[in-house]
């Protein structure tokens, strides 16, 4: 047994747990998808549309925290997910059979938990630092991408706001 | 070696085992009888360190930790093979995880119950997965191999081929301790029994003793047990007589 399987308990499905992992991603990037949508909104209305001619208005872009508003829940429930995948691992042993009491038998007495645990608290990790990362990618778009006069006076501050 | 020593385990306010004291010598078959809820599978589960108990268990005057535990293999009625996983991928994992995984043996066996080695056990019939399970029990290469009821659901004929292929497979230092209702189907073949009765050793006698004796497995758990053969009739007088 090579690659995810040693990781996962003995018998469960290495293919489902890959597309467990990469949905987790993508719910993570499709949630954020609506940080987006809203900045390009609320940066198309500091324009305005004269006579065909697009100006920049004085007004102050909202927020990033506003902005970001839920934009990175897909992350943190994608972590949160994780504790439930631990939780149906464990069970897996206590499903059809007890392989509970061949997996406390064994001499190694990391393998059980290694293999319910391993991959929830990966996922988790991995999830985690993607909201991260998606968060300061987030910030660095309303930082940039907003014309610096209809930044709030306080931006950064707005940055940490969000925790 | 394996002793208990004042073996007690409670649940909540229920004592399931009362000061056990039991010593199993290296190549004893040993069966362990007693009613429903005398206490066999906890027993059994103290030895494993599957539950917390008051008291010392030693396997050669060690306690039973992850370093020992591979001397033990256990075979349940409840199972405690993955459904999910084919014999084949089953001897893999065994071999990766036990290095004194006995291959010879385990091919051997799953050739004589005619179990197909690459049909995932969960698809397998109760029968087939009790003979897997003890298949395995006995491959994994343990020094003591615990069997909690492992028949259940098997047919006589069945048993009976298990029963002589055990006998003839076990090596002298390889020691059983088989729980089982089946006190006649095993009395052959036993050398000790040990009788559980509400927690507590009720009895412990050798075959050879009973022999001695003139009395037989059954005889001796009935005497024990203080059996009142006249108990059926005497209920069937009762019932008949309020019939009438």
């Amino acid at each position: 047994m090579n690659g995810i399987a040693r990781w996962i308990p003995v018998g469960a499905d290495p293919r489902w747990a890959k597309r467990a992992i990469l949905l987790g991603l993508l719910a993570g990037f499709v949630v954020n998808g609506g940080y987006l949508v809203r900045y390009l909104s609320a940066r198309e209305a500091l324009y305005t549309f004269e006579r065909g001619v697009r100006e920049l208005t004085d007004n102050i872009i909202e927020p990033f925290q506003v902005l970001l508003g839920r934009g990175l829940y897909g992350c943190w429930m994608a972590a949160l997910a994780m504790v439930v995948l631990g939780w149906y691992y464990w069970q897996m042993h206590h499903r059809e059979s007890k392989s509970v009491y061949l997996m406390r038998r064994l001499p190694n007495p990391y393998e059980y938990p290694k293999r319910c645990f391993s991959l929830p608290v990966f996922g988790s990790i991995l999830f985690l630092t993607e909201g991260f990362l998606l968060w300061q990618i987030d910030f660095l778009i309303y930082w940039f991408g907003t014309p610096s006069t209809n930044l709030p006076p306080v931006s950064w501050t707005a940055l940490w706001s969000i925790w | 070696m394996l002793e208990l020593k004042q073996v007690t385990k409670q649940y909540w306010k229920k004592t399931a085992l009362k000061e056990i004291n039991l010593t199993l010598h290296p190549g004893e078959i040993v069966g362990l009888f007693g009613e429903n809820g005398a206490g066999k599978t906890t027993l059994m589960k103290c030895i494993l360190n599957f539950l917390p108990y008051e008291g010392e268990i030693l396997l050669d005057g060690q306690p039973i930790t992850y370093k020992n535990i591979e001397k033990f293999s256990f075979a349940t009625c409840e199972h405690s093979f993955f459904p999910n996983l084919t014999p084949q991928a089953h001897k893999e994992f065994y071999q990766g995880q036990f290095p004194t995984f006995r291959n010879k043996r385990f091919d051997a066996l799953m050739d004589f119950f005619q179990l197909p080695m690459r049909q995932m056990v969960g698809r397998f019939s109760t029968g087939q997965k009790n003979q897997f399970e003890v298949i395995l029990a006995l491959s994994q290469g343990a020094d003591y191999i615990l069997m909690d009821e492992p028949f259940a659901g098997n047919d006589v004929f069945n048993r009976e081929d298990f029963y002589k292929v055990l006998l003839g497979i076990l090596e002298p230092t390889e020691t059983v301790l088989l729980s089982t209702h089946l006190l006649e189907e095993v009395s052959e073949f036993i050398s000790r029994a040990v009788l559980l009765h509400q927690g507590s050793i009720l009895g412990d006698v050798s075959t050879l003793e009973l022999d001695e004796q003139g009395l037989n497995v059954l005889d001796y758990v009935k005497q024990t047990y203080h059996y009142q053969a006249d108990r059926v009739s005497k209920a069937l007088k009762e019932l008949t007589g309020e019939e009438e």
